[in-house]
Order: C-alpha cells, then sequence, then structure tokens
C-alpha cells in the first residue's frame, strides 16, 4: 500500500515516513507544492498526507485538483495553520479527514488505516490479528468464534493498538484518541491504565493470549506473536 | 420614512397649498380685474350717452325711444334732485325678453338734466356669460397648474430615484459586506460629484479595512505555524523514541517526564494562540451548532476523569438547544468550563450542569474562596494549591469567547465551597 506525504518540514517528513514505513506502508515523499502535484497526478495513492503550508501554493488548491482528477483519493489535511476557515474549506473541498499539528504518530497511524480500509474495503474488512478477529464496521469482536463484548471506548482502544501494532504507543496518545480534547487538559493516566486492564482482561477471559504489554510506564504495544 | 418619499411628501404638500390658494387667489383677481374693465366700460358709455344728449337728442319721447332701441340704457324721470350726485354702481337682476329669464345685470345710475328736467340715467351691461367665462377661464388656469404640478412631481420621482441611484446601490453592497469574505467593492461610476466622492472614500476605508484584517489573518496564521511546527516535531521523534528497542528503565522515566512536558507545552500554545486570535478581532464565522449535543459529547468525554475524583454529576439538560456560534469556539467554552469544574473540584466533590435554550449553568463544589477574589481570571493567574497540570488560561479563555460572541458570563460564589458559573444564552 502506497502513501504520500507532503511535508515541507523535513524533520517532521522523515519521522512520519520512518513510522509509517515500520507499519509496512510504502511512502513517498513531496516538499514542495510542484512535487505534489507531479506525484498525485501520476500515481493513485491509497492515503495522502496534505500539509496546506507548502512553499510554491496553496495545500487547498492541490486538494481542488485532486478533487477533480482523482476523486476517490484520501487525504488527510495535517495543518499547523490552524486558521479558523482551513477545517471548514478543507472538509468542504473533499478531505476526508483533518488532523491539526502536532498530532501523535499512532492516531495518524490510526486515521490512515481507517482511510486505507474505506477506499479499499469499503470500510467492509476485517482485522486479524493472532486468535482476534475483528470486523472493523460491524464492531464485532470475536476470538476462536466467540464473540467478546467490548465497550465503546474498549473497541477505539483495541483499534488504535491494532493500527499500530509492535509500536509503542504513549499514554498521552491513547488518552487523547479515547477522549478527544478534554483529555489534554490532565496529567494523570489512570483512566488510560484502567480502560487498558479490562480490555486486556476481557481477552484473556476469551482465551486468548495476553497481546497488550506495558513498556516501561511509557505505554501499551500490542504484539500479536508475543514474545 | 424613505427619502424619496419625504421628498415627494414636502413637495406635494407644498404643491397642493400653492395650487389651492392660488386658484382662489387667481379667481379673484380674474373677478376684480373683469368686474373693473366693466364698470370702466360703463363709465365710457355714460359719457357717450351723455354727449349724445346734449347734441342729438330734443324731445323727451327721444329718451324713451333710445331705451327701445337699446333696452340697456334707461332715463327714469325723478321728481327731484337727489341729494347726492355721485355714480352708483350695482348689480341687479332683470328679465330679459331674449333668453325669457332673469339674467345678472351691471347698472350705472347716475344723475342728468333733459330739458331742465331730473332724470337717472341707467346703464346697464349685461353679466349674462361673465360667470360662464369667468369659470373656464379660472378651469384653464387649474389645468395648467395641475400639469405643472402632476408633471414636476412624475418628474421628481422619476428622476429623484434615478439620481439616487447610486447611493441605493452603495448601500446595498455595504450591507452586504462580509470582512472575512475579502470581496472588493466595486461601484459604478457616477456624475455626481458628491457620491463619487462618498464612493472614494467608503472604497478607501474597506480597503484599509481589509488589509488590517488580512493582516491581522496572517501574523495569527504565521504565529501558529511558527509555534506548532517545532512542538510537531517534537512530538514525532518523542513517538519514534518510545519504539526504542533496549531502553533502560531510568531512560523511560526520562522520556516519560519529556511526554508529560510536552503535552503541556502543546496545550499552552494551542489556548495562548486562540487568546491571540480572540484578542485580534478575528473572524470565527458562525454556524448553527447544538449546544445541548455538545455538553452531553463532552461529559462523555470526560466521564473518566469524574470516575477518578469520585465526582458526583447532576444534569439537567434540555433536548436540544440550537444556537448561532463558531463551532470550534463553542468546544473550546464547554470543555474549559466542564474541565475547570472538574479539575477545581475535590475528591468526592459534585458537579452540576444544567441547561435550557437560555442558559447554562455550570456548578460544582471546591476551594472555600470565591474565585473572583482570588483573581483568578487574570491570565495565568493559578491558584496556590493548583494542580500543577492546570495552565491558568482556562478561565481567561471562558472570558474572552463569551465576550466575544456575545454571551454574558456570570460567576457567582453562592455559598462556601460552591461555585457557579453561568453563560447566557438568550
Amino acid at each position: 500500500m502506497k502513501l504520500l506525504i507532503v511535508e515541507d518540514e523535513p524533520a517532521l517528513a522523515a519521522g512520519l515516513e520512518s513510522y509509517l514505513r515500520g507499519q509496512h506502508y510504502v511512502c513517498e515523499l513531496a516538499a514542495t507544492f510542484d512535487q505534489a502535484q507531479e506525484k498525485m497526478l501520476l500515481y493513485d495513492y491509497d492515503c495522502i498526507l496534505l500539509d496546506l503550508t507548502l512553499p510554491g501554493g496553496d495545500g487547498l488548491t492541490l486538494l481542488r485538483e485532486l478533487q477533480q482528477q482523482r476523486p476517490g483519493a484520501g487525504v488527510i489535511i495535517t495543518s499547523a495553520r490552524h486558521a479558523v476557515d482551513d477545517r471548514i474549506a478543507g472538509l468542504h473541498l473533499g478531505a476526508d479527514d483533518y488532523l491539526p499539528k502536532p498530532f501523535h504518530l499512532p492516531e495518524l497511524g490510526a486515521r490512515v488505516a481507517a482511510i486505507v480500509r474505506r477506499r479499499r474495503y469499503n470500510g467492509a474488512n476485517v482485522v486479524q490479528a493472532g486468535a482476534l478477529t475483528v470486523a472493523v464496521a460491524a464492531r464485532a469482536v470475536t476470538i476462536g468464534g466467540q464473540p467478546v463484548s467490548l465497550t465503546r471506548t474498549e473497541l477505539d482502544l483495541l483499534l488504535l493498538l491494532l493500527a499500530n501494532q509492535g509500536r509503542v504507543i504513549s499514554k498521552g496518545a491513547i488518552a487523547e484518541h479515547l477522549s478527544g480534547d478534554a483529555a489534554e487538559q490532565f496529567d494523570t493516566y489512570e483512566t488510560v491504565y484502567a480502560h487498558v486492564k479490562n480490555l486486556k482482561r476481557k481477552l484473556t477471559d476469551a482465551g486468548a493470549p495476553n497481546y497488550i504489554r506495558m513498556v516501561y510506564g511509557l505505554g501499551y504495544r500490542f504484539d500479536a506473536e508475543p514474545a | 420614512m424613505k427619502l424619496l418619499t419625504r421628498t415627494t411628501l414636502i413637495f406635494l404638500l407644498y404643491a397642493s397649498v400653492v395650487v389651492g390658494a392660488g386658484t382662489f387667489g387667481y379667481y379673484w383677481l380674474i373677478h376684480k380685474l373683469y368686474y373693473a374693465y366693466v364698470d370702466r366700460t360703463l363709465s365710457r358709455r355714460k359719457l357717450r350717452v351723455q354727449k349724445a344728449l346734449r347734441l342729438y337728442l330734443h324731445r323727451p319721447a327721444d329718451l324713451a325711444y333710445w331705451h327701445l332701441l337699446d333696452h340697456n340704457v334707461e332715463f327714469v324721470p325723478l321728481r327731484a334732485r337727489p341729494a347726492r350726485s355721485a355714480d352708483r354702481i350695482s348689480q341687479r337682476l332683470m328679465y330679459n325678453e331674449l333668453t325669457g329669464q332673469s339674467q345678472p345685470y351691471r347698472q350705472l345710475a347716475t344723475f342728468v338734466t333733459f330739458q331742465g328736467r331730473p332724470y337717472e340715467l341707467q346703464i346697464r351691461l349685461s353679466l349674462l356669460d361673465t360667470e360662464g367665462l369667468l369659470g373656464r377661464i379660472v378651469l384653464v388656469g387649474v389645468a395648467l397648474f395641475g400639469v405643472l404640478g402632476l408633471g414636476m412631481l412624475a418628474l421628481q420621482v422619476r428622476f429623484n430615484r434615478r439620481l439616487w441611484q447610486p447611493f441605493y446601490q452603495l448601500l446595498a453592497q455595504l450591507q452586504q459586506y462580509r470582512l472575512n469574505r475579502g470581496q472588493p467593492v466595486t461601484l459604478p461610476a457616477t456624475p455626481v460629484q458628491e457620491f463619487r466622492e462618498l464612493n472614494d472614500a467608503v472604497q478607501l476605508l474597506l480597503r484599509q479595512n481589509q488589509r488590517a484584517y488580512r493582516d491581522q489573518k496572517e501574523f495569527a496564521e504565521n504565529a501558529a505555524h511558527e509555534m506548532q511546527t517545532p512542538l510537531a516535531i517534537l512530538r514525532t521523534q518523542l513517538d519514534l523514541l518510545v519504539q526504542a528497542p533496549g531502553l533502560t528503565e531510568e531512560q523511560a522515566g526520562y522520556l516519560e517526564s519529556l511526554l508529560g512536558v510536552e503535552h503541556r507545552l502543546t496545550h499552552l500554545t494551542k489556548s495562548l494562540l486562540l487568546l491571540a486570535q480572540l484578542d485580534n478581532q478575528l473572524y470565527f464565522p458562525s454556524e448553527t451548532v447544538d449546544l445541548a449535543a455538545t455538553v452531553r459529547t463532552q461529559l462523555a468525554q470526560l466521564q473518566d476523569q469524574i470516575r477518578a475524583r469520585n465526582l458526583t454529576v447532576e444534569t439537567d439538560l434540555a433536548a436540544t438547544v440550537p444556537l448561532r456560534m463558531h463551532r470550534g469556539l463553542l468546544e473550546v467554552l464547554v470543555s474549559n468550563l466542564l474541565v475547570n469544574a472538574i479539575r477545581h473540584n475535590h475528591a468526592g466533590g459534585q458537579l452540576w450542569v444544567s441547561l435550557t435554550p437560555a442558559l447554562l449553568t455550570v456548578e460544582n463544589t471546591g476551594r472555600a474562596e470565591s474565585l473572583q477574589e482570588a483573581g483568578l481570571f487574570e491570565r495565568f493567574h493559578k491558584a496556590t494549591d493548583s494542580p500543577a497540570e492546570s495552565v491558568g488560561l482556562g478561565l481567561t479563555l471562558i472570558q474572552r469567547i463569551c465576550t466575544r460572541c456575545g454571551l454574558p458570563l456570570r460567576y457567582r460564589y453562592v455559598s462556601p465551597g460552591r461555585h457557579r458559573q453561568q453563560v447566557q444564552l438568550a
């Protein structure tokens, strides 16, 4: 699966590429308006990460062109501008998602996975991970054929972990994913511990091995083949 | 009252008065002139009669004969000389055998002597067609007046409307003007100097206005970009660093601390940028949002934090409360209200949230001192026992957003240890 990362800040672009490559995506980079324009029109990417502030042009223009040339393209707009009208304009112009900077890499991973799912499988695909089978659209989890009942939060947590398998996801990233902006204002992650603990228990109670590991108090990782 | 209506009414009023009074005046004047003319005619005739009396008439029968020939000249014998000898002009009705009706006559009566005997000479002039004539003259006059008046009225209405056209166009454009759309205001050329000057002045004003707004917007956007980009890099690198294999526990500890700090820094930056945007009067486009839905969503999202502090929550929310406001601002407002009520609460405390179409109330138990007295509404001012994570901008943001969106905010220290924040919605 191929992604296009349109980002002019080199350190950021390198970081994004590194992480996403680890998630088994093939990544191409574009650092200017012209490069981005060229690449977009040459290839039909599974997902495009579009930075709105680009040297040489406005990201929104690219988006407009993209909608004309490749109407089904999946686009996540990243922007540091936070301009008041940007979000509305972007979503109006057909972007799938809007992820303001700074964002957590696992969060990005989850959003990219969602878009790829939508494009390739019309959202109706099934994620296999070890003994787990997750029918994403149906929000149903089964282990060895038996359904597992998860709360909404626990399912969101599981999807985040599955979209970033083998990666350490910091508590802060999890908290933000689960509770949105409101979570930003609280530093205590008791609640994250609690949700992860509940999820682990439900999965192991249903007979799955323990896939979720805590890493030194920094965060958690989902390994389909636990060591 | 509309301008056109006003000028038209004034004109109509004036015209009516002039035409009304004018008609009467005109009639009276013509009347007076005509009768003066008639009287002069009678006087002249009197002189001719008197001359003829001396030269051509010799016998009393001649007098009667004259009367037969001209019924308008009559000699009435008098018994004696009258005391007054002045001419008398009067009006009388007499029977006219030609028409068979009584008609008005103007009569001049004077004293003459004929062959030594006193007579009253009466000379008359028929006024038969006079009234009709006068009437028709006045009618023509009124018709002229009328045509003049109506014509001017019509001209004025048409002309005024066209004359004021540039003004109305400018007015319409100004009413449609929205600062954040940055549309140029084009005004049609007009031959009227005052309107040209008005157009120029307005265009200049709008251009300056738009430039100022653009500058502020660019500044806010650049500031956001410059501040958020390094933070984005920082966050990304930390996320990557966390993946490093072979981390020692000590290193993980440092990382954890870094992650926490990065979080606070990001949150602080976002709040400051929002405050800067609010302070700079940037335009936040409104949409119709459901306040009730926002409150419910955020309360749900904050469930974990509420449970962690063992708070009891009582809610009384209307089903839906539509509001015209910028969505982002609303979410920050509600978020800060709720988060503050949670964070400044004590363990096992209480939280009340009530929402009606007119009022949003968030009440919480907490410190035993009024927030206002503690100066907590000042930027960055934190209470001495405030948890480390609180950044001190929450209340300021709430205040600014409320001011900006025209929603009065009231804080009341209801009773010891109980704080109430109210936002008036209508």
